[in-house]
This record gives structure tokens, sequence and C-alpha cells, in this order.
């Protein structure tokens, strides 16, 4: 079930100094994370992510993504700390054609050894916020009894 | 319809996924199937094509065989990956059913028995290909592309078919040129593949490598010594358009020797060598291969493609394969447990001297010899693929040369795009 990124979020997404962070899943079964700020939106509410390194870690998970069903997540941090998370399921490669060529142009543009290898398409699963007093309010109203006990202490002075 | 009931006699797509479950993707495994069994396209699929769009062929350009209908030449993945062949190629094999393009709301899909399997798309056509040269030949004639590839065909016969009976017998090529005179390759045709490269390179990101290839030239001093020449002549036209001494190439050609290799090493951009033993079984390469056996042998083709990886380096040589041609009958393996075991046995020998390997998926193409032999079943060709993978993984070997992205057609090298070395 798809999951819609709101109009914040993709604002959010398309700042520059917003961080954007791939994490991800190799064959071996071992956990990858890394800075990606060629991650987009797409008119169809798609997660973009544009990758131009055949042999990176995240290029071979992604892939490993397509072929064995495993999600990623993509966690967007921004300028102010507030913080959410996507998790996706990558749901095509294009490593040709004329859509990989306009996006292979628009990067060439910004660097000239910019060499694009694929364009990857993420259908976002769930999207939560992470910012810390967000998860902190969240957590302490689902989960009252999880506190330590000092915390109920009578103030003693 | 199927003159058998093959689908009782051998295990199903969903059942090798099942036992290989973790091993192997499920786009590479029905990708081997597809290539196993074929295709078609249904009407509605068909109304999909637009020439001024997709990349067709005007004609049956493997066979020759001078039908007119425009097909579309390769379909891709939703992982990026490729399918290459026209149906034409795949419709006359009885043995099993062709799976069936159709069509569902403008998409296409793979289908069997109305099930949707997997969504493919058709190639895009280059741009280069409505362009003509300045001596007004039109560049599709010049160069062929895959999705990432171009591809220049200069010899356009395979001299192997000019004694009767010594054509390689799964090959159906060259089996419609074998009367062909061949092509005049001239300084205006050097110069029409200089101006074709040099125009399909200005589609960015379209192409990752410059792929060669032609049927064997067995003429010159040395045999081969002629078609080397060709390929310089063409290579260096190539080389024109680029403004490196060195870039992405491969060649697919005939067992050279050292001196040959030398010499397209040193005065070409050349960077990648294929050349193919076919079956990996000496008694088996004289019965399917008559005239490559007769003329250079077994051993001194595998000699040959170990003397390339001293001249191209390791991971740069690739010994080409017809997978699964070693259970062609009568004389070849009849269980598919020992084929798979001798020829793994080979390969590891092989790859032990820094060849990599470049498998096809056998089909009994139309016009070959083998054409009415039945192919193996699904489970061994993915055994194959996996079995090469991990031949190539023991000795180290990276795929720079003829990868999903650089070829297509290999499905050990499919496995290789997620390998990290």
């Amino acid at each position: 079930m798809s999951a819609e990124i709101s109009k914040e979020l993709k604002d959010l997404i398309s700042k520059e100094d917003t961080i954007k962070v791939i994490a991800s899943i190799s064959p071996q079964g071992e956990v990858h994370s890394a800075v990606k700020q060629s991650v987009t939106v797409d008119e169809n509410g798609q997660l973009i992510y544009l990758e131009f390194f055949e042999k990176s870690q995240t290029n071979i998970n992604m892939v490993n993504s397509i072929w064995f069903d495993k999600n990623i997540s993509v966690t967007i941090i921004s300028a102010d700390n507030r913080s959410f998370v996507i998790k996706g399921k990558t749901i095509r490669s294009r490593v040709f054609g004329k859509e990989f060529e306009k996006y292979y142009r628009l990067y060439e543009e910004r660097e000239k050894d910019n060499d694009l290898v694929a364009v990857y398409y993420i259908e976002p699963l769930e999207i939560y916020e992470q910012t810390f007093a967000v998860q902190k309010a969240q957590h302490k109203e689902k989960y009252p009894l999880y506190v330590h006990l000092d915390k109920y202490a009578e103030e003693t002075e | 319809m199927s003159e058998n009931n093959w689908r009782e006699k051998e295990p199903s797509l969903e059942q090798v996924l099942d036992r290989y479950n973790g091993d192997i993707n499920r786009f590479t495994v029905l990708k081997i199937d597809v290539d196993r069994r074929g295709f078609v396209y249904s009407d509605e699929a068909a109304k999909l094509v637009d020439p001024n769009k997709h990349h067709v062929e005007p004609s049956d350009y493997m066979t020759a065989d001078g039908k007119k209908f425009v097909f579309p030449i390769g379909l891709t993945l939703r992982d990026g990956t490729t399918i290459c062949g026209g149906p034409a190629l795949t419709t006359q094999n009885k043995n099993r059913e062709p799976y069936i393009i159709d069509a569902d709301n403008g998409k296409l899909y793979i289908t069997d028995q109305g099930e949707k399997l997997e969504e493919v798309e058709f190639w895009e056509k280059p741009d280069f290909y409505d362009k003509v040269t300045s001596n007004g030949t039109p560049m599709w004639e010049i160069a062929t592309a895959r999705p990432q590839r171009i591809t220049i065909t200069p010899g356009v016969k395979c001299h192997f078919w000019d004694t009767p009976g010594e054509g390689c017998k799964f090959c159906a090529l060259f089996a419609g040129h074998r009367l062909d005179d061949g092509e005049v390759r001239d300084e205006k045709y050097f110069q029409d593949v200089t101006e074709t490269v040099a125009e399909a390179l200005k589609q960015k990101g379209r192409f990752a490598s410059f792929h060669m290839t032609s049927g064997s030239t067995l003429s010159g001093r040395e045999i081969f010594d002629d078609e080397v020449e060709l390929y310089i002549k063409t290579l260096q036209a190539a080389g024109k358009a680029i403004h490196s001494s060195k870039f992405p190439t491969k060649l697919v050609a005939s067992g050279f020797s050292k001196r040959q290799l030398e010499r397209l090493r040193d005065e070409t951009g050349m960077t990648g060598y294929v050349t193919d033993l076919e079956v990996l079984n000496k008694d088996l390469f004289k019965w399917v291969c008559p005239g490559k056996a007769r003329l250079v042998g077994y051993d001194e083709w595998k000699h040959r493609l170990y003397e390339a990886v001293d001249v191209f380096g390791k991971g740069q040589v690739h010994c080409g394969l017809v997978g699964g041609v070693e259970n062609a009958q009568p004389n070849g393996f009849s269980d598919e447990d020992a084929a798979l075991k001798a020829v793994l046995s080979e390969a590891d020998e092989i790859a032990s001297h820094g060849v990599s390997f470049s498998e096809c998926v056998w089909n009994t193409l139309p016009k070959s010899y083998f054409a009415k032999q039945n192919t193996p079943t699904l489970d061994y060709f993915v055994r194959l693929a996996l079995g090469l993978s991990e031949v190539r993984k023991k000795y180290g070997l990276a795929v720079y040369i003829d990868d999903y992205r650089r070829c297509g057609n290999h499905p050990n090298t499919d496995l290789a795009r997620i390998e990290k070395w």
C-alpha cells in the first residue's frame, strides 16, 4: 500500500540544505546507509534516487532491493533538525532510455564529470516524523509506563 | 500449441524459483526462460509498436530471409536488464510454447497461460538511426545498437560455412549469409563508421560500450589475418570519433594468435576480447563446431584464450558459450547432471587462467542445423548460470566487458551486478 508524501515533506526534500540518507540491505544481509542528496520526488509522488557509481554499495543494494523484495528507507533531515523517515519499495531501475537521459543531461550540466548510472523509482510505503521532540511526545502518549520511577518521585526540596 | 506435454515433464518457472529462492533473482530466471522458450507478441501488444520511437529492425536480420515485417529487437525488464532478440527467431520451436507479450492499459507484460508475470518495455530507437552519412549511407546500415552499446559488424559472412558441413551447428546468425560475397569495406565505409559513431555519441547517456563482431574470415598469411586487419581498420575509424586512446570496447571474434591480439591492443582502442569455444568439451567441440575444430582445434583455441589474458588482462577476456548445447543429441550428454558436472569442471580449468564466461541460452534457431533439437530444462540453465558465477568468483574475475549493461545476453554476468570487486 502506497503512502502519500505531503507537500510539506516534498518541499523539505527539494531544499538544498536538507540532508537525505538512504539505508539499504546488502546481498549479504548487512545494513548500509549513505548520504544521497540526489533523492527527489517526481510528479507521481514516487521517490527518485539517482545513482552515479556502478559499484557503490548503495547501487548494489538497490538492485538487491528490486531482485529480492528488500525494502529501503530514506531519512530526511532538515536544516532545523526536523527528521522524517520514508520506508519504500524499489520498483524500477532505469539504466538507459529517454527518461534516464533527461536526468543524465541535467546532472552533467551541473558538473561535467557527473556520469549517471541508474535512476531508481521508489514507492513510499510508510512515512513518519522522527524529530526528537515529536518522537518523545508520541512515545510518552503511547507507552506511558516505559519510564524510570525517579521521573515520578515526589519533589523533596 | 506444443506437440508434447512438456509442462508435465519438467519443473515450472515457479518451482525453479522456489528451489533456488535467495540464490538467484526472479528477473534473471524469467529472462532465461523467455530466451529458452522464445516469445511472441499478441495483437494488442503489436499495436503498441511505434517505429518512430521504438528500436525495430526492418527485416529478420539474423536469418536474412527477406521477410518485411517489423518487430522490436528487444525488451527491458523493471530491473533495467534486457531481453534480446526478435520473436521471429523463436516461434518455430514446437517443443514448448513461447511466452506471450501482451498489453493491458497501454503497458506490456510477459505472460504465460494468461498470467501476467512481469512488466516489460520496448527498447527505444537510438537517435542516429534516422541519420545519413555524408556519403549518403543510412547510419542504421553501418551500426546497430543495444540500449547501452553501439554495435558494428564489418564482416557479414562466416567463412567456416564455406566448406559444407563446417559451420557451427547451433548457429543461425550467419546461416542466411552463406552465399553472400560480403560487403565492400573501402575507405568510404570506414568514413561512414567514423561519422556514425560520432553521431551516436551525441546522444548523451545512451552508450556505455563499443561492440564489434563479424563472422570468421579465414584468409591471410596466418589464419584470421584478414579478419584482424578489418577489425583494426574499423576500430581505428571508430576511434577517430573518440578522444581517448583506449575506450570501453568489446570485440567478439575468432580465436586469434598472440601476435594478432597484440596488434589489436597496440593499434586500436580495444580493451576487451571475447572468443567463443561455444561448448566446453573437446569431443563435442569437434561435432558442434567442425570448422573451428579442423582449422584451429579445441586445445589451441583454449590456449589462445589464455594468451589473450596476457595481452588484455584478467577480467578483460571472456569465453563465449552456447549454454546447454552440450546436451544436443545424439552425441551430447543425455543426463543434465552429468553435463553440468563436466561443463563446470572444464570452466574451472579455464577460469583458473583468468578467463570469464559469457554464456548464451541455447535456443534452437530456425535455419540452424540444430533447429529441431530439444533444449535443456529451465532448472539446468539456472544451475549453469549459478555454477559459472561461482567459478568466476572463485578466481576473483570481475566482469567489465560483457555485463548486464554492455551486453545483456548472459545470465551469469547479469548476476555480477550485485557483486563487488
